[in-house]
Order: structure tokens, then sequence, then C-alpha cells
């Protein structure tokens, strides 16, 4: 890992020598112990020796792609005709970053010509709260977060530069939780989802976390017709079950909501059955092709429609 | 000062015994643990008080200040008040940073400050008696020493208690704190000087293992005008999540609103808000003073480092390092403080 950091750095100066770069976004270290963080450099003001400052380890979980839409969203007067032409911005991606970064390209987000990505190795990182609870556990494998146990993606492709290394081994079940989760019968999938969802404190920490939650106004903040309430559980369900439908086929399954949530709701078995579904429905994966249709961007006659179920069937 | 000491069942036994006592009725909140996660619980006489824990995730603020809370509820034209939960509240187990944080809340919704007294809140909280715990083992994030605090603060406890493996010293340090230990003298036994000891070793170690800023001086580094570009800097990775201020037991800004059904019927519901979101500020009109991330920011650190202590003489942060631990992008609140400092 310390070779792919200081192949990183290397390649990172370089681009801020050869002014390519006007933003890198990396990680740097943190201020707590197994903390790596998401940092933005703003390399027009800095020399090349910022790179010094961007660290590879198995704490760099946070998906960076979350930062970018700024960059190249609209101001809301609209663009002017003088404006300064858009920034080109460094990111280093691992596996589910990049797949993030290319559901934003596919959605017209962001612009490809203006990224420059530099795709790592990724060998799984490390859960800080599994860490806590194995105290004594010097197996990785049993600390590596769950996303990245079933990870398909740690193989980058299709990126500006690539800094090989050792990655993950495709696992032979990719969807075990979600397995489990389907096995049980509705109502205790929604007594499971109730009982998860009754601990949040609607901070929105997993809308802000997650890369595909850009809409300029969530539905959940709208003031001008209200869908939400003050917070009672009926609102807070229905704001998650909005969030986690609105993934569908766009979730890179990063497991940053999940991350990102103080009250370790178990988000990602819900975002999980999603993925599922939409691959076995509609083929579709968020993967690394940046030509394909996302399924909510389109429609076929011939599309699944399996899932409308009465409501008291399958119970 | 009265002081006593109680074994671990013992304190289990006295709260039992005290739900109901003398016709009164009391809610008891205690450490306990559920699926893994410790919380504090309403105590009942079957669940076991939990003692091997550092903090809370959630602060205790929501015992007196609920997340959600309904003021009163209307009919067309007709208003009926929905009146405050009476009943005696007994909090144990809480830190001694949280148990601070209660005096900077009881001055924000007392009428010292702002002239008006929130019956809500005092309802609850003047019915109460606050037992802390000190701390034995704080986590990586706190910085309580720094800001008035320590792991055996008296402030805000009526009763200050030292876990002292098996069992407990309660020292009491206020008039209710008295009458507690009072009221309830045939369980208590003396504390002896190996009592003593053990309660001071516990302390020392734990203060050393908390971290320390600097916070001389920094309403006047506030005041100087800190340009946009260090606010822009330090909020560069910042989310604009709710975490670091729901989290905080200090914090106490809230939203009021009508909720209303189509038949005219509805209620007054007040709820949590956060300076961290874009709607904190939103005028009617459509503009926002506060539109972006840097600024909602420097309000946070204004309002607890500024604007607090000149209105109520307090900075308010108890330094418990919630949002220094869950903070999903490590904004950790020490190093603004540092940078602020000049460090």
């Amino acid at each position: 890992m310390i070779e792919v950091q200081n192949q990183m750095r290397i390649l990172a100066s370089d681009l801020i020598r050869q002014k390519r770069v006007d933003f890198i976004i990396g990680y740097e270290q943190g201020t707590l112990a197994h903390t790596s963080r998401p940092c933005i450099i703003d390399v027009r003001t800095s020399g090349p020796e910022v790179s010094e400052k961007l660290v590879w380890n198995s704490y760099c979980s946070n998906n960076l792609s979350v930062y970018l839409q700024k960059f190249f969203a609209p101001p809301v007067q609209g663009r002017k005709k003088d404006a300064a032409p858009p920034l080109r911005i460094g990111l280093i991606v691992k596996g589910c970053d990049l797949r993030s970064v290319l559901n934003l390209i596919r959605e017209k987000q962001v612009p490809r010509e203006n990224l420059i990505l530099i795709g790592l190795p990724c060998t799984g990182m490390l859960d800080k709260k599994k860490m806590e609870i194995n105290k004594d556990e010097l197996d990785i494998e049993k600390n590596i977060q769950d996303s990245c146990l079933e990870c398909r993606f740690s193989n980058v492709k299709g990126v500006d530069f690539e800094i090989t290394g050792k990655t993950r081994e495709v696992p032979g079940d990719l969807y075990e939780v979600v397995r489990l989760f389907e096995a049980r019968t509705r109502k205790d999938r929604l007594a499971y989802f109730e009982k998860e969802i009754s601990r949040c404190i609607r901070c929105n920490a997993c809308r802000q976390a997650c890369p595909s939650c850009y809409c300029r106004e969530c539905f959940a903040d709208q003031k001008d017709m209200k869908w939400l309430g003050s917070g009672t559980m009926s609102d807070t369900m229905i704001y998650h079950l909005i969030r986690i439908f609105h993934q569908a086929g766009r979730c890179a399954e990063c497991d940053a909501c999940f991350r990102a949530c103080p009250e370790e709701i178990d988000l990602r078995t819900f975002t999980r059955k999603l993925a599922k579904d939409v691959e076995e429905l509609f083929g579709f994966v968020t993967d690394f092709n940046r030509e394909s249709i996302p399924p909510l961007s389109t429609f076929s006659s011939g599309d699944s429609d399996s899932f409308i179920t009465e409501p008291e069937e399958g119970g | 000062m009265k002081t006593g000491i109680l074994t671990k069942p013992e304190i289990q036994e006295l709260f039992s015994s005290m739900i109901t006592k003398n016709g009164e009725e009391s809610r008891i909140f205690v450490p306990a643990t559920i699926e893994g996660r410790v919380i504090l619980e309403e105590f009942s006489p079957e669940r076991e008080i939990f003692y091997d824990f550092a903090n809370f995730l959630r602060p205790p603020k929501g015992i007196f200040f609920p997340q959600r809370e309904v003021l009163c509820s209307f009919e067309q034209e007709r208003a009926v008040e929905v009146p405050p939960a009476a009943g005696r509240i007994i909090i144990f187990g809480i830190r001694p940073c949280d148990a601070r944080s209660f005096l900077f809340l009881d001055k924000i919704f007392s009428a010292g400050s702002s002239g008006f007294a929130d019956p809500y809140y005092l309802g609850r909280r003047e019915n109460s008696v606050i037992i802390s715990l000190s701390c034995i083992e704080p986590s990586e994030g706190c910085f309580c020493t720094s800001l008035g605090g320590g792991p055996g603060d008296e402030s805000g406890s009526d009763i200050v208690a030292f876990d002292l493996g098996d069992r407990l010293l309660f020292e009491a340090h206020s008039a209710k704190g008295e009458n507690f230990i009072e009221e309830n003298t045939t369980e208590f036994r003396q504390p002896d000087a190996a009592d003593q000891n053990a309660k001071k070793e516990s302390l020392q170690a734990a203060f050393n293992a908390i971290s320390r800023i600097s916070t001389d001086g920094l309403v006047e580094k506030l005041d100087d005008d800190f340009s946009d570009s260090f606010w822009e800097e330090i909020t560069a990775t910042c989310l604009g999540c709710g975490v670091c201020t729901y989290l905080c037991p200090t914090c106490h800004c809230f939203d009021i609103t009508d909720e209303k059904d189509r038949d005219g019927t509805g209620t007054r519901v007040r709820t949590w808000d956060s300076c961290q979101y874009p709607l904190f500020t939103m005028h009617a009109s459509g503009h926002n003073p506060r539109a972006e991330k840097k600024q909602r920011m420097r309000q946070r650190i204004m309002h607890k480092f500024s604007y607090t202590p000149r209105t109520t003489g307090d900075v308010f942060c108890v330094g418990c390092g919630r949002c220094v631990r869950k903070c999903p992008v490590n904004l950790d609140i020490r190093e603004v403080i540092r940078k602020i400092n000049g460090e």
C-alpha cells in the first residue's frame, strides 16, 4: 500500500507541475486513530509538494465523488457567457468511487473531459466498528467493511491513470445478506425496516454523504408543497423509502450512507436489495460501462412488472 | 458534602424501589445495552444497569428537550394546549460533560438570558435529579478539561457517582442531591480512605487521557474579521449533514411548525433544527443569508465560542467529542479552534 501511496503522490505532483488540474481530491491523515479523511486541494495556489499530504491506506473509505457535482453545478442565475471555463478536477478513485463518478457522468452532472481520474487498487477498507468489537483480531478479513466483502469492482477500468496493485477477489456470493433478508416474511421485513429506521434522528447524513443524492432541492426539504412532516415515525419512513428507491440502478453500493449514519442504521440491506432486484429484473449493474442507460432513465414495453403485487399477497 | 457508598446490586434495588415511592412516580433513566448499543434508557427492575461504556451516542438533552414535541393541538379557531409532562425525572449515569450541558440549556430555556421561560423544558427539568457517573475511560476526541469540565466535574450534577469497580461512591453537590442521599440514607454506607484513594486514582488516569485545546482569548480572536477563505477552507469537505448539531449536548435550536389536516384540525410541533441545514435561515422570499456551508459552519462555531460567551457567559461546548467522533468526514472542531488560535 505504501508503494501505491508513493506512486499516487508522484502522479499528483506531476499533474500539478504540468498544470493539468485545478483541484485534486484525495485523502489525508485524519485526527483520530484509524482515520483517513477527504481533502480537496486547490493546486492553483500550491506547489507540487502539496501531494505529500495525500495518503492511501485501509481507512480511505469516503466516496470522494460526492464533492464533484458542486464544481459543475450551474449557478442559480444561469451561466454567464464570459464565465471562467469549468474547473479540471483530479480525483482519486477506488472501484466504488469510480462507479459513482460514471453515474454522475451518465446523468450529465459532471463532464468527463474535466476530470482526471486516478484509479487505485483496492483490497477493501477496514471497518472501525468491527475493529472495536474484534479487539484482538488480527485477521484483517474479519474487519473488512461489509460493502467490500461483496464487491466485484475493485479493479478499476476506464480511468486516466491507473496505479496497479493487489485487489480483492470477486466473492462467490454477491448477495448473501440480501438473500437472508428476502427469505424472511413480508411482515418480518417490514418489522426489521421499522426497527432500524426507528433510530433515525433525521440528521440527513445518509443523503449528504451519497454522491447520487445531488438534487438541488431534496423532496424532503421542499416547503412549498410539503411532502414530509416534522418527524413522526411515518415521516421518517417516507424519507428513507424515497431516498432508497431513488437509488434504484444508481447506487454504487459504496456504503457511504451507512458509514455516515451515526446510529449505524442498516441502510445497506435495503439498497443492496434494490441493486439485486435491478440486476435480476432489468439486467442492469452500476458497473464501469459509461454508455449504459440506467433503468430509471429509460423504459421498454418488455420491462418486468413482477414487483407490482397486491398488498395482501406474499405476506 | 453528603457522601455514601452503594454496591452495584444495591443501586439496582434502590432504583427499583424508587419508580413508585410515597405515591410519587419517577421516570429513571440509566445506561443500558440494547443489541450491543449503549443507550440512556428508562429503567425498569428487569433492566440491568450497564457500566462498561465511554459515553452514549446521543446526548441526554432529549429528555428535557425532545426532538419532537407537540405544544398544542387546534381545531378551526380553538387551540388546546398540551401541558408539559409531569412527574419526577432521575437521570443516572450520564457523564459529567453531559451533566454540565444542562447548565447551559437551563440558561437558554429559563427567563435569565432570553426573558422567556420555557414551560416545557422547565417543567421536566425543575423536577429532575441528575446523578452523573465519573469518567473512567474517556474516548478519543474528548476534550472536556479544556472547557472547564473534567472526568469528575460536578457542575450540572446534583450527585456525582464514582465507579470504584464493584461499588459506587456518591457525592452530593446540590440541595437536591443532599436530599436524595438523605432520603435513602439507610441504604448508603460511608466511604473510607480506600474508597477515596480509588476515586482519586481513577480520576487521574481519565484526566491524563483527555486531549486539550486552548480557548484563551477565543472570543476576541473570533471578533477579528475572519476572511471567507478561512471558513471556506475548513468546510471544504463538510457534507452539510446535521450530525454535529444533533449529537451536540448544548445545541438547542428548534423550529415550530403547524401540521394541519384537511378538516382544519392539527397540532403545533416543536422539533430540533440545525444551523447546518440550508432551510434554517431560508427566508419566505427565497433569499437565504446563509446559503453556503462556510456561512453555516461559521454560525456553528461563532454561536458556541463567541455569541453565547457574550450573552450567557459560557462557551457552549462541553468537549464531549461526539461531533469529533461522528463527523462522516472527520471535520474536527478541536482542529478548527486550533486554526483560529493560529496554532
